[in-house]
């Protein structure tokens, strides 16, 4: 079919840590163009958690737009009164940003992509689709949807890096170990975010992860 | 740097086909993606009209539709969707007709596009927004100023020569009227010969041999 339809809550959505739930719009549909997502409020609180978009996966020029209900946007320090219909654009990767949601069922379409630049899917697109999985204790079909993104992007050290988090938590140790190797090879400074990443637990026994 | 506006604060432009465009892009200089969004104030009107994305003043995206307020319906592809509040109609294919109809007074539809596998560049389309407004009040030179300013942006453009043909036959310049048609027609779009035959812009020309002989 040469199109396709959706209402927003029958997209397929996964609860986030602060949580609101997340659809993922671009996945749903396969965007490829730019990208988009929703957020919508379980309960008041949380709907977009302060960010800004200076990571290595990041860079994007963001647009929020109040589908509905309605929330305060808190940018650059300063609050937003945002009802349905609200548009929020920050362009500066380097503002941070956050909203709240005052109602239940506010719905938040969020919208991205580099200027200058073809869209690239999101390394933690993919790494939040993988998380969901293994929260439903399918860690093979997360360590499958992360092989999607590592051949797409092979050489990054952030992709391999999230590629043997994942590979850890299903158990495939030596995938995983030769992962974060060549992730720490490419970007050194993930050794101090290994530190403390639970995720590695299972390979950190290993005596040559410290050596790695 | 953050920008914050609402919908009932944007400019409105137009009506096009009945329905007020809301140049969301623009108004932000959004430079990743495209987006407007389409009011159409009385249940009837074409919130979104008829189109495909291969036009030579599309840009061949991919265009997600987005149904904000009140209720539309999406004809795409020869099928009839129901659109409230929250739908989202995705429409992959560039050479897929579709167009919605809006069933409530204020139905707003959002469209994002862009291309796959392509940095952002903004629609030909887009280059001569407004140039509709100049040429209703009479204001030839007004309407050609955004012409031509949009053909320097896409040099060879066949329908913003087009467009400039109709300027120009309105205002009575037939040399560069024809001119401009010769360019549209010869550059390998069959619309613009079929549109020739019956845009009524280019009535001043038909009594032209040369517009006979174009148009052979």
């Amino acid at each position: 079919m040469s199109y396709a339809v959706a209402r927003i809550e029958d997209v397929e959505s996964l609860r986030t840590r602060h949580g609101y739930d997340w659809h993922s719009i671009r996945h749903h549909f396969d965007v490829r163009a730019f990208g988009v997502n929703a957020n919508v409020a379980v309960e008041p609180g949380v709907i977009v958690e302060e960010h800004d978009e200076m990571h290595p996966d990041g860079g994007q020029e963001e647009l929020y737009v109040v589908v509905s209900g309605h929330a305060t946007f808190t940018v650059e320090g300063e609050e937003v009164d945002a009802p349905a219909g609200t548009l929020v654009f920050v362009r500066d990767p380097a503002v941070k940003r956050a909203a709240v949601a005052r109602e239940a069922g506010t719905t938040l379409l969020c919208l991205g992509g580099r200027p200058g630049q073809p869209f690239r899917i999101s390394t933690w697109e993919y790494s939040r689709r993988a998380q969901a999985r293994v929260e439903a204790g399918d860690r093979d079909g997360a360590v499958a949807i992360m092989a999607e993104v590592l051949a797409d992007r092979p050489d990054d050290a952030r992709t391999l890096y999230d590629v043997a988090c994942f590979e850890s938590l299903a158990g495939r140790r030596e995938d995983a170990l030769e992962h974060i190797r060549e992730a720490f090879e490419r970007d050194p400074s993930l050794r101090e975010l290994a530190v403390d990443d639970t995720d590695l637990d299972a390979i950190r026994s290993d005596p040559s992860f410290s050596s790695r | 740097m953050s920008e914050v506006a609402h919908l009932d604060g944007l400019e409105r432009r137009g009506p096009f086909a009945g329905a007020w465009h809301l140049d969301v892009r623009n108004h932000f200089d959004i430079a990743s993606f495209g987006i407007g969004a389409y009011v159409a104030d009385e249940p009837g009107i074409d919130v979104i009209e008829e189109h495909d994305e291969t036009g030579s003043l599309s840009a061949r995206h991919e265009e997600l539709y987005v149904v904000l307020r009140g209720r539309a319906t999406f004809f795409v592809d020869g099928d009839e969707v129901e659109a409230l509040p929250g739908t989202l109609v995705f429409v992959g294919d560039p050479a897929t007709r579709r167009k919605a109809t809006a069933q409530e007074p204020g139905t707003t539809v959002l469209a994002i596009g862009g291309v796959r596998g392509e940095a952002f560049r903004p629609a030909p389309w887009e280059s001569i927004a407004g140039f509709e407004a100049p040429l209703a009040q009479g204001d030839h030179d007004g309407a050609r100023r955004i012409l031509q300013r949009g053909l320097e942006q896409y040099p060879g453009n066949v329908g913003i020569h087009f467009n400039l043909a109709c300027v120009e036959s309105l205002a009575g310049r037939k040399d560069a009227a024809l001119e401009h048609l010769r360019e549209a027609i010869t550059g390998g779009d069959d619309r613009m010969l079929r549109l020739a035959r019956t845009d009524d812009d280019l009535a001043p020309l038909r009594d032209d041999p040369r517009f006979e002989e174009l148009l052979r």
